[in-house]
């Protein structure tokens, strides 16, 4: 039997090229999916109470209104991170801090007595029945 | 002989491989899709579990469930008049009036209740609730006989529903008012909804009502949390609820009417009009919303012992937790619950 004779192994620039790039794209989405699995969540309080727990993986807009259903801030969850877009207070602190990401950091906005933390969960908690 | 390029053997076979992968690994990634909104007069959050891939269609299936649950909110509202709606209701008293389906179904499935639990629950208490809105507004506490007037002598059996022409007769005395009904009952029309949409997994909370559908991948169940009645940033416990369950809670602690800086439990006793706070909470485990939201509110206005009776005459699967005046936790046998490790309540 014939086995076949191998040739030609030297791989030329426009090949490495290729390779390379598909070994990027291969370990780029590896960890871009692997993340978007861990638990950690955005918790907003207005005056000591907690108004709702959101998972920070989820990209998502958050409004937050008050008892009477009064729009306050109006907040976004994107990409790992949390920040005010909009808020109705006089200062506009809150939008100016920017945007949080790591556990246990916080946006406080003094005139509506909200305080948005980020918290990190161990036991996965899918909802909270109030 | 044959000649081979390994080279481009290579590059056939794996270029195509990884890219495939990664098309899959794209496709196939789990998901979670949800959404905020403030409807019913809570926050309702729509979650649906499912495939990368689908993202756009699971975003647009959550705007339609919550189309859905508008449309229930505004069939059943007291407070804004819509044609065929109660608010509508309640203005044309005493002759036949047509009414749309939702009204039908939950005024249906809710009137037994007032028999069932002597009267406790009652839908007919919208002028009732006003007085007591009234008095939060001015301040002053009404008395009993302003509370037992206020309920009129009319009661939920002396609605007339004809049930083939979609109309109802309502008693002249008598004005609806379906809070303690329409969330829960919006979340089965919600399910409906998703189910119909071909959606396999969702979890709808809303506020004091949480609905299952299906599980997430890795389990066969929905891990939640239930609120500590005296710490809102605790919980007393976790509880797993599974496919199509739903678990609902009642309590003084969330929403209370503020008279002379005294609190009052929202939840109105349908004999005297009055607030009852025999308990901090009572939360209920069971298969239905509509069901979960009745009993929450039924069971919150009985005694133990009348609300085990009243559970035995139902034909559905009722568990109950307690969460007593005395910071005691006393609970059907069926209903599991993972306790945490620092609430402060006795199990009894």
């Amino acid at each position: 039997m014939n086995f076949p004779k191998i040739t030609n192994i030297r791989v030329n620039k426009k090949e490495l090229l290729i390779i390379i790039i598909l070994l990027m794209i291969a370990i780029a989405g590896f960890f871009l999916f692997r993340i978007s699995g861990q638990g950690t969540l955005v918790e907003i309080k207005i005056a000591q109470k907690t108004y709702g727990t959101y998972d920070l993986n989820i990209d998502q807009e958050v409004l937050i209104s008050d008892d009477q259903g009064l729009l306050l801030m109006k907040c976004l969850i994107k990409s790992g991170s949390v920040r005010v877009l909009e808020s109705d207070c006089p200062d506009k602190i809150c939008i100016d801090e920017g945007s949080i990401k790591l556990t246990g950091q916080t946006i406080v906005c003094l005139p509506n007595k909200v305080v948005i933390k980020i918290i990190s969960d161990n036991e996965k908690i899918d909802g909270v029945l109030q | 002989m044959l000649i081979v390029n390994v080279k481009k053997i290579a590059f056939i076979i794996f270029a195509p491989l990884i890219i495939l992968t990664l098309l899959y690994f794209y496709i196939n990634h789990n998901i979670t899709v949800s959404q905020t909104q403030f409807l019913m007069n809570t926050t309702i959050e729509i979650k649906l579990y499912g495939k990368n891939l689908e993202k756009q269609k699971l975003e647009k299936i959550i705007n339609n469930t919550f189309d859905v649950i508008k449309e229930v909110e505004d069939n059943s509202t007291s407070y804004n008049e819509y044609t065929g709606n109660a608010a509508s209701l309640n203005k044309n008293r005493g002759s036949y009036y047509q009414v749309n389906q939702d009204l039908i179904n939950q005024l249906s499935i809710s009137i037994p209740f007032y028999d069932l639990t002597k009267g406790e629950f009652n839908i007919s208490l919208f002028r009732t609730v006003n007085l007591w809105r009234d008095s939060v507004a001015t301040n002053t506490l009404p008395s009993k006989e302003q509370a037992l007037n206020s309920l009129g002598s009319s009661t939920p059996n002396d609605i007339f529903i004809d049930i083939f022409n979609s109309r109802i007769i309502l008693p002249s005395d008598m004005e609806i008012d379906l809070g303690a009904v329409s969330k829960g009952y919006s979340l089965d029309e919600a399910v409906k909804f998703l189910k119909h949409s071909g959606i396999k997994k969702a979890l709808i909370n809303a506020g004091g009502n949480i609905l299952a559908l299906g599980s997430p991948d890795d389990r066969d169940y929905y891990t939640i949390a239930v609120q500590d009645p005296h710490n809102i940033s605790r919980m007393i416990g976790t509880v797993k609820l599974k496919d199509s369950q739903v678990i609902a809670t009642s309590g003084s602690y969330n929403r209370y009417y503020e008279i002379n800086g005294k609190k009052f439990s929202h939840i109105l006793s349908g004999t005297t009009g009055y607030p009852t706070d025999l308990y901090k909470s009572v939360t209920v485990l069971t298969n239905k919303g509509i069901i979960s939201d009745i009993l929450s509110t039924a069971l919150f206005l009985l005694s133990i012992e009348d609300g085990e009776r009243l559970i035995s005459k139902l034909d559905y699967p009722v568990e109950v937790l307690y969460v007593t005046n005395d910071d005691k936790i006393i609970k059907t046998e069926g209903f599991e619950i993972e306790f945490s490790k620092d609430n402060q309540y006795k199990s009894e």
